[in-house]
C-alpha cells in the first residue's frame, strides 16, 4: 500500500498524538490512583485507630463489651473486619468467617495485591496491633472491593475518553490535512500546465529553424500562457483574500453598476427593476463581470435580468450537459475543453456569493443556461 | 518516421508536442479527450501514444486499459511517486512530468520507439542513405566507413533532426553519461561527419548553442 506525502504526514502526526495522548492519560490514571489510594489508606488508618482506642477502653473497663460490639457491628457494615481479644477472651471477631477468602497482607504489599488479583473483591487492607500491657491483640482488615470497583470504573472511562478523543482528533486532522493538500495540489497542477507551454514554446523558438508564421504562433502562445498564469494567480489571491476577510457592504446603485457592465459588454440585453444592492461594490462588480463574461464567451444572446432579490444571466447557447451543471453547482471545476475559459472565474463568483451570504446557482431554463444570484 | 497519437486536453501543449515531433519527422494525430483517443485507435495504427493523465472525460490510467498494445508515455503534471509507479505498473514506457524539456521528451520518445522496434531503420535524405539495423551509411551510392562513435553521433542527429543540440547534450546522448572527455571532441567528430558524408549544408552550427541537422524528411 502506497501513501501520498500528506497521508504519510497525517499518519506520523496522528501516531505521535496518540502516543502522547495515551502517555498523558496513563500518567494521569496512575497519579489519580495513587492519590485516591493514599486518601483511602488514611481513612482506614483513622478508622482502625478509633476502633483500637475503643478496644483499649474495653480493657480499661471504660466502655462495656456490648458497646464495643455495637460499634464494631456498625463498622462491619462498611466492609470492616475486626478481631479483638484480651486475657479474658474474645471481645469481637467477624474476621474468622471471612478468613479463607481474605488475604491478610502487609501495607507495602497492597499494590501487588490489587494488581495480582486484578480487581478481586477480596483485596484487603489490614492493621495489627498488640498491647502487651493490657493483653490486647487487635486485627483490622478492610474489604477494598468497592474501592477497586470504583478505580476500575475510572480506568474504563479513561480508556473510552482515550479512544473517543483519538478518533475525533484523528478525523479532524485527516480532514484538515486533506483540505490543505487538495488546493495546493490543484494550484500546482494549474500552474504547471501554462508553465509547460511557456518553457516549451521558448525552447521551440530557440531550438528550431522556424518560419516567420511558426515564430509568431509560438510567441503568441507564450504571451497567452503568461497571461493565463497571471489570471490564475490574481484569482487565487482574490479568493484567498475574500476567505480571510469580511466584505465591506454598502448601498450600491445597481443601475449605475449595470451601465458600467454594459460598457464592457455592449451586446448584453439588460432588464432590471432593482435600484440598490447592499454589497461590496468591487467584489459584486467582479462577480457580475465574470458571470456575464462567461456567458458572452460561450456565444449566443446574453440577457441580464434583475428583479426583487434575484439577478439572472441567461445565455441562449447552452453547451453544458445536465451533469456539467450539477458539477458547477457542487463547486467542481469543469475541464477547459467543456468551457471556453479555465473555470477560475466561476470559483471566484461562488466565493463572492458565499461572502455575501447569497447563493449562486446554474440551471437550465428552456434550453438556455441561467446563472442565478439569489440575494 | 513513426505514427504518434497525442492525447492531451490542453491545446497549446498538444500543439507544442505535435510541432516538435513533426520537426523530428514523425506523423502525429492530435486528440483532446479519451473518447476521441479510443476512436482514433480503432481507425488507425500508432507506434506510440503520448498520454495526459488528467483528461476531461476519463482518467489517463483508466484510458490506457482500453488502449493496450500501443506503447505509451505519460505526460502529466502529476508528480507524485504513487502516480509514477501506477503508470509504470500499467506498462508505460516512460513518465514525463510537466513542465518538461523538449529535447528530453524527444530523447524519451526515441528510446521508446527503439525499444519497441518502431523506429525508422532506414533513413534517406539528400545523397545519404543510413541503415541503422546494418549500421551502414551510403553517400552518393558509395559506402562510407564511419567509426562507432561517428555512427552513434549521426543516429542522435537524425533522431533529433531540425532541433538544436548543445555539445553537452550530444556528448550525453552519443557518448553516454560516463564519458569524461572534452566538449571539443564533439566538434572534431562533427567536422569528420561533415567531411566524410559531405553534409556541410545539412549539419549547421548554431552560434553559441550547438549543432542542428537540417532535414526535410
Amino acid at each position: 500500500m502506497r501513501f501520498r506525502l500528506w497521508e504519510k504526514s497525517f499518519l506520523l502526526t496522528f501516531a505521535v498524538f496518540f502516543v502522547l495522548l495515551n502517555a498523558g492519560l496513563g500518567i494521569w490514571s496512575v497519579m489519580n490512583f495513587k492519590s485516591e489510594y493514599s486518601k483511602y489508606k488514611q481513612q482506614c488508618e483513622n478508622e482502625a485507630q478509633n476502633i483500637y482506642i475503643s478496644a483499649q477502653k474495653v480493657c480499661d473497663e471504660e466502655i462495656t463489651n456490648t458497646e464495643f460490639r455495637r460499634l464494631c457491628s456498625m463498622h462491619s457494615k462498611n466492609g470492616t473486619y475486626i478481631k479483638a481479644e484480651n486475657y479474658n477472651g474474645m471481645i469481637f471477631n467477624n474476621l474468622s468467617a471471612k478468613l479463607p477468602e481474605l488475604y491478610l497482607i502487609g501495607m507495602t504489599e497492597i499494590y501487588d495485591d490489587i494488581y495480582d488479583y486484578g480487581m478481586y473483591y477480596y483485596s484487603n487492607y489490614d492493621v495489627k496491633y498488640m498491647d502487651s500491657q493490657r493483653g490486647l491483640r487487635f486485627i483490622y482488615a478492610k474489604d477494598m472491593s468497592e474501592f477497586c470497583r470504583q478505580q476500575r470504573g475510572y480506568l474504563i472511562w479513561t480508556g473510552a475518553v482515550d479512544v473517543l478523543l483519538g478518533v475525533a482528533v484523528g478525523l479532524l486532522l485527516y480532514m484538515t490535512m486533506k483540505k490543505i493538500y487538495r488546493p495546493v495540489n490543484n494550484i500546482s497542477h494549474e500552474l504547471r500546465t501554462p508553465l509547460t507551454s511557456i518553457q516549451g514554446y521558448a525552447q521551440y523558438l530557440s531550438g528550431f529553424d522556424l518560419t516567420p508564421e511558426d515564430r509568431v504562433f509560438a510567441q503568441q502562445q507564450i504571451i497567452n500562457e503568461a497571461q493565463y498564469m497571471n489570471d490564475i494567480i490574481d484569482r487565487l489571491l482574490t479568493i484567498e483574500g475574500i476567505k480571510n476577510s469580511r466584505v465591506k457592504k454598502e448601498k450600491v446603485d445597481f443601475t449605475q453598476l449595470l451601465d458600467e457592465i454594459k460598457l464592457g459588454f455592449p451586446d448584453v440585453e439588460i432588464e432590471n427593476s432593482i435600484e440598490y444592492v447592499n454589497c461590496d461594490r468591487v467584489l459584486f462588480k467582479s462577480m457580475l463581470m465574470n458571470i456575464v463574461g462567461n456567458a458572452v464567451r460561450e456565444g449566443g444572446n446574453v440577457k441580464l435580468t434583475g428583479s426583487y432579490s434575484l439577478i439572472k444571466v441567461t445565455n441562449e447557447n447552452n453547451s453544458l450537459s445536465a451533469e456539467d451543471i450539477k458539477m458547477l453547482n457542487k463547486g467542481g471545476l469543469l475541464s477547459v475543453s467543456r468551457i471556453k475559459g479555465h473555470g477560475y472565474g466561476i470559483e471566484l463568483c461562488r466565493e463572492i456569493a458565499k461572502a455575501h451570504r447569497w447563493s449562486l446557482k446554474y440551471e437550465e431554463e428552456d434550453g438556455q443556461l441561467a446563472a442565478k444570484i439569489i440575494m | 518516421m513513426a505514427d504518434i497519437l497525442i492525447i492531451e486536453d490542453d491545446f497549446p501543449i498538444n500543439e507544442l508536442i505535435k510541432r516538435t515531433l513533426n520537426q523530428a519527422g514523425h506523423r502525429c494525430m492530435q486528440v483532446y479527450c479519451g473518447m476521441d483517443a479510443v476512436d482514433a485507435v480503432d481507425h488507425q495504427e500508432f507506434d506510440l501514444m503520448l498520454l495526459d493523465v488528467n483528461l476531461p472525460d476519463i482518467d489517463g490510467f483508466a484510458l490506457y486499459k482500453h488502449l493496450k498494445g500501443i506503447p505509451v508515455i505519460y505526460i502529466t503534471a502529476r508528480h507524485d511517486l504513487s502516480d509514477k509507479l501506477k503508470g509504470f505498473e500499467l506498462g508505460a514506457e516512460d513518465y514525463i512530468v510537466k513542465p518538461f524539456d523538449l529535447q528530453e521528451m524527444m530523447a524519451r520518445v526515441n528510446v521508446a520507439l527503439r525499444k519497441n522496434n518502431r523506429n525508422q531503420q532506414i533513413i534517406e535524405f539528400a545523397h545519404i542513405k543510413i541503415d541503422f539495423s546494418k549500421m551502414t551509411v551510403m553517400s552518393e551510392g558509395t559506402a562510407v566507413d564511419l567509426s562507432n562513435r561517428e555512427f552513434e553521433l549521426m543516429r542522435v542527429l537524425t533522431e533529433h533532426r531540425n532541433m538544436v543540440l548543445s555539445r553537452e547534450q550530444l556528448l550525453d546522448l552519443a557518448w553516454g553519461d560516463d564519458y569524461d572527455g572534452e566538449l571539443r571532441t564533439v566538434d572534431v567528430h562533427i567536422r569528420r561527419l561533415r567531411q566524410k558524408l559531405k553534409l556541410e549544408n545539412h549539419i549547421k552550427t548554431v552560434f553559441k548553442m550547438g549543432y542542428r541537422l537540417e532535414l526535410n524528411v
